[in-house]
């Protein structure tokens, strides 16, 4: 059989120093809710590993369980290969920025981010030198007087940001660093949040829902889903080269088409579908005859209004939908099978239309290294 | 006069509305008077002409005052209908009086109180002719009680009794040792040679400076009712004396002090004193409780009916009045109560208990004896109360 | 017409509502009460203060009472000892109240109304009664001495009744549900992730206590604390029916101003001086915080 380029492991950890082990942890809730079940990661110094899944499927709860704040139910957590599974949070040098940054109401922005290093008995005139430095670094010397309630969310966000790294912790935790945000101060704060961190040198794990600020930000990701990890890799490799349905779907927009095997060779197979027939140009684990799914991501498919040569990687349909985004345009095609279609074509000329307009009847095609055959 | 705590309670409410009719002025239609009965403003509403006299009575009485059969009968006779309120204290009573329309038509005040009120012209003169029993009056009683009223003209005698001194008999015979009773027996709460002994047992001391002031002036030689702050000073030094020896003042509860055997000495009521030892007679426990009738007199305190300026109901009033003076109806009050009534027509039907008990029923010469009620001056009266709080807090 | 017309403008007449009720109930009884004090007693009733001399008004002040007030040690020493019964009640309050409030905003929700519940419980039972049965339990033959003689604990029965201990055990009792309420009321809206984000920057919980839950509950502390201390100061059933006669409280004495005395005049003016004991400053520690805040 044929090897697929699944990174089913996390291979690169292997060859850098690890930071943070977390192994085999679960964590239940009133003996009954499985918000993390069993759950291994290595996180290396230096890098900002992303945590990335819908509500509910455990980000928090596993972050919370690094913080110190939840004990696992099974598992142990190892920094720097000291276990810490039984420490409690304010013995360890970890740092979290919360999800809306739980300010201190009643201290000003200076005694906010002084607060981590009082607690550590550091001479008075190192607090106001770190302080000072922290609050240049976030842009807040202005503000150090006064109180988070004066701020707005972005100066707060900021401050939450110094605060947790006034200590210099060795791992910073983020807990959706920006879900408190507008879109738009939002994107702007990414990279922002990044160039800090990177200033800093800080290893980072960062919690978010929002696949595109993970890809934005972190070096390496765990798709997470109902307490377990479904995929680790890098954010191309995880968006290339999902291992199922579910990251597929869940990483950007996707096609799903589902078929079955009709040819298995070490170099290609061949997949059929209701509306077309797939020729993948590699190999994959599995046999003929097995029932398998095919993500295609729209902007990989081409639109034209003449029939494509070959028999394979093409499909008909009538557009149904046409979305605007000003880089891009989205088309949606219904096929005669009844499935409809993402079609996505970027806007390098004027010629928005680029000939098609609703009712209109299309072809798409793509090439035989544009999708992935998912097994599960 | 019966005192409990709740007077407290009643009292702030007193002091409210007393505060609001004060404030609208002098008017006495203008206030809405929470504390008059609600029954005789409805009955207003459904008045007769005028003339006839709706057939109501509202009456403010102590508490505990009566016999279980007095007023059913009363009605049952005369067709009134009876609305019984009672108070604690005579503060309580004189504040509503102050800031009048109380809706009563018979209070009973104790008659240093009802002189008081007299002068702030409160009170409406009797009727005689309306009161034929009034020759059931006992002359004496009545002797005394017309140095406040002179003429008798506006209260009457409901019951009467005295300050004096009460013990636990066996109590107060182990503490004083060889030591015998004194010759006076104010002495065994004026008298530190006594008063360091009894400590041991328990001294009980009215929280009555108007009470206890008289008692302590004639002790020291000064006239009861003096108008001179020296005198006070005198025997307040005297009192100061004991005072390491108190263990409490109470304004009622002594009957239960002294009946439970928590103390041993009691300046307070006759009245009280011989309920404790009803009671504890009754409970079959080991404390033998009496009263003192002492040589040096105590203080006589009688409660007296009488008719507010502004009652409604003036003929009903004098026939209760007259219903009380019958001699079978105040014997009645008495056998209920223990405290001696001024009628002699009632002397037959008391039980014999009563009238043998030589404290209750005291003799022509103790009578004569006792302090009569008197009073003083507002300041006066403050001076008492200034220097008694110094008492009791010892400093 | 204007005016008028502004007077009834939707939220010009929500303003006016608590105004309106701060000047019917509050503002109006004081005046008068200050108008009493300024007046002089006569027999039976309180003078006039304005009187008609040849068809013109005079007003007469009697500024006699608050002069006496100041001359006579005894008000001076009862208004000092209210202060201090009252704070002591104030400060036991929080003591035990602090810690109560505390767990039972932490107490699982469910078990949350059935704890309140349990504070306001003994509110079903009178007042007085409750005064009462803390009676029974201190005198000299009560529940407790006799508990502890049975026991031979002691010897002979502790003198728990009528003195400054009884005194600040009902005190204590009965005002400790308002001190616990508001309390609650706060601590249960305290946001944890405070304390993790303290515990976070390496704060262990008992200094995380101090350093956040104590001063993210101030306005509590403050509710709880005044609603026990000013009605503590004025107290006067508490102090009369457990209290000893060395137990001073300005209640009694306006009681005996009122009702011994027959002064009116002189309670109302003792009475005034009390209220302006206890707003006065508090009014300047209110504008303080208020500046304090500002800055
Ligand atoms: N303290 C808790 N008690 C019980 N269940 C909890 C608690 N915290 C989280 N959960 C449950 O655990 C699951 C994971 O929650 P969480 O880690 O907060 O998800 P996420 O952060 O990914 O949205 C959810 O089903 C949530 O309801
Ligand atoms: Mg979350």
């Amino acid at each position: 059989m044929a090897t697929a380029p699944k990174p089913q492991t996390d291979s690169k950890a292997i060859t850098k120093e690890v930071l943070l082990r977390v192994e085999g942890v679960t964590k239940i809730y009133d003996g009954t809710v499985k918000a993390v079940d069993n759950v291994s990661l290595t996180v290396n110094k230096g890098e900002i590993f992303g945590l990335l899944g819908g509500s509910g499927c455990g980000k928090s709860t596993l972050l919370r369980m690094m913080a110190g704040f939840e004990k696992p139910t099974k598992g142990k957590i190892f920094l720097d290969n000291q276990d810490i599974t039984d420490l409690p949070s304010y013995q360890r040098p970890i740092n979290m920025m919360f999800q809306s940054y739980a300010l201190f109401p009643h201290l000003s922005v200076w005694e906010n981010v002084a607060f981590g290093l009082k607690r550590d008995n550091m001479p008075k005139d190192e607090i106001a030198k770190r302080v000072d430095a922290m609050l240049t670094l976030a842009q807040l010397n202005k503000y150090a007087q006064r109180k988070p309630h004066q701020l707005s969310g972005g100066q707060q966000q900021r401050v939450a940001l110094a605060r947790s790294l006034a200590k210099r912790p060795k791992l910073l935790l983020l807990d959706e660093p920006l879900g408190a945000l507008d879109k738009k101060l939002r994107e702007t704060t990414q990279l922002e949040l990044v160039n800090i961190i990177e200033e800093v040198g800080v290893t980072c794990v960062l919690v978010t829902h929002d696949q595109e600020e993970a890809m934005t930000m972190a070096s390496r990701i765990a798709v997470m889903s109902e307490g377990y990890f479904l995929q680790i890799g890098e954010p191309d490799v995880i968006y290339e080269t999902p291992n199922s349905r579910q990251v597929a779907d869940f990483i950007g927009n996707v096609n799903m088409f589902e078929g079955e095997v009709i040819v298995d060779e070490p170099d290609h197979i061949i997949v059929k579908c209701d509306e077309c027939t797939h020729y993948v140009g590699h190999g994959f684990t599995g046999n003929k005859g097995m029932a398998v799914g095919v993500a295609l991501r729209p902007e990989k498919i081409m639109l034209s209004k003449d029939k494509p040569k070959g028999e394979y990687n093409w499909a008909e349909g009538v557009v149904t939908e046409i979305v605007y985004f000003g880089d891009h345009t989205t088309y949606h095609l219904k096929t005669a099978a009844g499935h409809v279609i993402k079609a996505q074509e970027i806007n390098n000329t004027r010629d928005l239309s680029c000939g098609l307009t609703w009712g209109d009847h299309a072809y798409m095609h793509w090439g035989d290294l544009a999708m992935i055959v998912l097994t599960h | 006069m019966k005192l409990s705590n709740s007077k407290y309670l009643l009292s702030m409410a007193v002091i409210g509305a007393g505060l609001t009719l004060a404030g609208c002025g002098e008017s006495d239609k203008t206030a809405a008077d929470a504390s008059k009965p609600a029954a005789s403003t409805e009955v207003a509403a459904a008045a007769p002409a005028a003339g006839e006299e709706e057939k109501v009575l509202n009456i403010y009485n102590w508490s505990d005052y009566l016999a279980e059969d007095t007023i059913p009968n009363f009605e049952k006779e005369t067709g009134i209908k009876v609305r019984y309120d009672i108070f604690d204290s005579n503060e309580i009573l004189h504040a509503k009086m102050i800031a009048k329309n109380t809706g009563y038509d018979i209070v009973v005040p104790s008659s240093n109180w009802g002189k008081m009120q007299i002068d702030g012209g409160l009170i409406q003169k009797l009727d005689k002719s309306k009161l034929p029993n009034w020759k059931n009056l006992d002359p004496t009683v009545l002797a005394q009680l017309a140095q406040l009223d002179p003429g008798n003209e506006h209260l009457v005698d409901w019951l009467w009794s005295y300050t004096t001194v009460g013990i636990n008999v066996d109590k107060v015979k182990t503490a004083l040792g060889d030591m015998p009773m004194p010759e006076n027996t104010w002495d065994l709460v004026f008298d530190p040679k006594y008063t360091s002994k009894l400590k041991s047992c328990g001294i009980s001391m009215l929280d009555a400076p108007s009470e206890v002031f008289p008692i302590a002036l004639r002790y020291v030689h000064k006239p009861e009712f003096s108008l001179v702050e020296a005198d006070y000073k005198a025997a307040f030094d005297m009192l100061m004396k004991v005072r390491p020896d108190i263990k409490r003042f109470n304004s009622g509860g002594q009957i239960e002090d002294l009946a439970s055997g928590n103390i041993c000495v009691a300046l307070g009521w006759a009245g009280d004193f011989n309920l404790a030892r009803k009671r504890s007679i009754e409970n079959k426990s080991e404390q033998h409780i009496e009263a003192l009738v002492t040589k040096m007199g105590g203080y006589m305190f009688m409660d007296t009916m009488a008719i507010p300026a502004d009652a409604k109901h003036p003929n009903n009033a004098h026939k209760f009045i007259n219903y009380i003076l019958e001699g079978k109806v105040h014997a009645g009050l008495t056998n209920a109560v223990t405290y001696a009534n001024p009628n002699k027509a009632a002397t037959p039907f008391v039980s014999d208990e009563i009238k043998n008990n030589k404290t209750i029923y005291l003799s022509d010469a103790d009578v004569k004896n006792l302090i009569p009620p008197g009073n003083v001056d507002n300041a006066t009266r403050r001076i008492e109360t200034r220097l008694y709080t110094q008492f009791k807090t010892g400093t | 017409m204007n005016m008028l017309k502004n007077l009834f403008q939707g939220n010009k007449l929500v303003i006016g509502i608590p105004y309106g009720w701060f000047l019917l109930l509050v503002a109006i009884p004081l005046l008068i009460v200050m108008k009493i004090s300024l007046s002089e007693m006569e027999a039976t009733s309180v003078s006039n203060m304005i009187s008609w001399t040849n068809g013109l008004p005079t007003l007469k002040l009697n500024f006699a009472n608050y002069q006496f007030i100041f001359s006579d040690a005894l008000y001076v020493k009862t208004y000092i000892s209210s202060i201090k019964y009252a704070l002591i009640t104030t400060l036991i309050c929080l003591a035990i109240g602090y810690p109560f409030a505390y767990f039972m905003a932490r107490a699982p929700k469910h078990v949350q109304p059935t704890l309140l519940m349990l504070i306001m419980l003994p509110f079903w039972t009178s007042f007085l009664l409750r005064i009462y049965a803390w009676k029974t339990l201190l005198v000299s033959n009560g529940v407790i001495n006799n508990v502890l003689m049975s026991l031979h604990v002691i010897n002979a029965p502790l003198e728990m009744m009528n003195n400054s201990f009884s005194l600040t055990i009902g005190m204590v009792y009965s005002y400790l549900p308002f001190m616990i309420l508001p309390l609650y009321a706060n601590l249960s809206k305290l946001d944890l992730r405070y304390l993790e984000a303290a515990a976070d920057l390496g704060t262990s919980p008992f200094k995380a206590f101090w350093l956040i839950t104590v001063p993210l509950s101030k306005a509590g502390i403050i509710a709880g604390s005044m609603l026990v201390f000013i009605p503590a100061v004025g107290e006067f059933v508490i102090p009369e029916l457990l209290g000893g006669p060395d137990t001073l409280m300005i209640g009694r004495v306006l009681w005996d101003e009122f009702f011994s005395n027959n002064d009116w005049p002189m309670a109302a003016a003792v009475a005034v001086v009390m209220i302006a004991l206890i707003l006065v400053p508090m009014a300047i520690l209110n504008k303080a915080e208020a500046k304090l805040e500002e800055a």
